[in-house]
């Protein structure tokens, strides 16, 4: 159903309305500040937006993410999906907060002084290469038979020491992951690993982590990418709404 | 080795890197079918937004992978021996090496999501690689 040259409400997030106030002079799509539609002990983060919409922009996707990023600094908040424009403040409160009244507040309990870190393991990829060769004689009498063919030759061998490497890989990777994960989890209140499809990929997973906690997890993280540096890079991102940590079931 | 002081962005001195999300690529993959859906039917359609809902998380298992992890460990053989091609070996691994190729073709995909638009800016790098160290061949694994 959509809309024509009319305006709509743009919806990042629901926040309580209890909780401290927005960032001052905080603006999201198309620099229009950001307001609070308040209903029933939550809040619903919006701004205006014109109707109809060309397609979801760059500039559209960043202050979805900035927005929510900012709101979530201080405020607990449940991030919507990139996209959500309800018609109007009467359809907010209606539809959004009376008609989900309970999963947003069971949702809001669930990140309630709780943000995300997104921590992300990547493979020194020379590094980890040598080692899987060292670790194996197969792969090392496969290479010495490959070694003259011209690069891009899909000789059988060829595809069979890559199959190889990228099987050891995956078992580095798991054990690696393993270690890593083991580090961090009893200091967060819950993770959730997601999908990365990188070769010199190790771990990618988001962190649901007590504010206040924040800095014991990036003290412990940077002691353990001291001592993994040379085959492994951590990298942290945030703190972030806690975007892995709602729903994901569409309502039916 | 490590600093008490963290920086809390950049990461300055630490081995932890704290980049902060800013390029199209990181938000993508920050946010690409995060958060709560809300039904169709109460919502006001963007029109044509569904397109970033795509999943642009590409997982690679191809014979075409297995090529290009071939053809990095053999670049690795020169890098071992250390002879004289040893800095263009380092220099095909990280510039045309098989990671790159393929966190190319990811964010190729990505860029086709959102490309055509007046405002799409340049600044959608994947984020630089740390500075690299000799690898040393300290650590051996066993023999599978």
């Amino acid at each position: 159903m959509p809309d024509q040259g009319d305006t709509g409400l743009y919806v990042y997030g629901i926040a309580p309305s209890s909780g401290p106030a927005l960032p001052e002079g905080l603006r999201g799509m198309d620099g229009a500040a950001v307001d609070l539609v308040a209903h029933a002990g939550l809040a619903a983060v919006v701004t205006p937006i014109a109707l109809p919409r060309p397609p979801g922009r760059r500039r559209d996707l960043l202050s979805h993410s900035d927005v929510l990023n900012a709101v979530g600094g201080d405020l607990d908040v449940v991030p919507l999906r990139f996209g959500t424009v309800l018609r109007d403040e009467e359809d907010v409160v209606e539809e959004l907060l009376e008609a989900r009244w309970e999963s947003l507040t069971e949702m809001l309990d669930r990140v309630t002084d709780a943000v995300q870190l997104n921590l992300r393991a990547s493979y020194v990829e020379e590094r980890v290469l040598a080692e899987v060769v060292q670790g194996s004689r197969q792969i090392q009498a496969l290479r010495s038979r490959t070694r003259q063919l011209p690069e891009g030759t899909p000789h059988p061998d060829v595809v069979q020491l890559g199959r190889l490497v990228s099987m050891a890989l995956d078992d580095l990777r798991r054990e690696d992951s393993r270690v890593l994960v083991e580090a961090v989890l009893p200091l967060v209140r819950e993770s959730r690993v997601r999908e990365r499809g990188n070769p010199d990929h190790v771990l990618d997973i988001a962190l649901l982590v007590d504010r206040e906690a924040v800095p014991v997890v990036e003290a412990r993280l940077e002691q353990v990418a001291a001592d993994v540096h040379e085959r492994i890079r951590l990298q942290l991102t945030g703190p972030l709404a806690p975007f892995d940590f709602v729903d994901d079931e569409p309502w039916g | 080795m490590t600093s008490s002081t963290l920086e809390r962005r950049g990461g300055g001195g630490g081995y932890l890197s704290r980049p902060t999300p800013s390029g199209l690529a990181d938000v993508i993959e920050t946010i690409l079918d995060k958060g709560l859906v809300i039904d169709a039917y109460v919502r006001v359609s963007l029109v044509g937004i569904e397109l970033l809902t795509i999943d642009a998380r590409i997982v690679i298992a191809s014979v075409d992978t297995y090529l290009r992890f071939a053809e990095a460990t053999n670049r690795l053989d020169l890098y071992e021996q250390g002879g004289k091609d040893l800095g263009e070996a380092i220099g095909d691994l990280q510039g045309g090496g098989a990671a790159k190729k393929v966190s190319g073709a990811v964010s190729g995909a990505k860029k086709a999501l959102t490309s055509g638009r007046s405002d799409d800016d340049d600044d959608e790098e994947e984020s630089p690689r740390p500075r690299k160290r000799p690898a040393s061949r300290r650590r051996q694994t066993e023999d599978a």
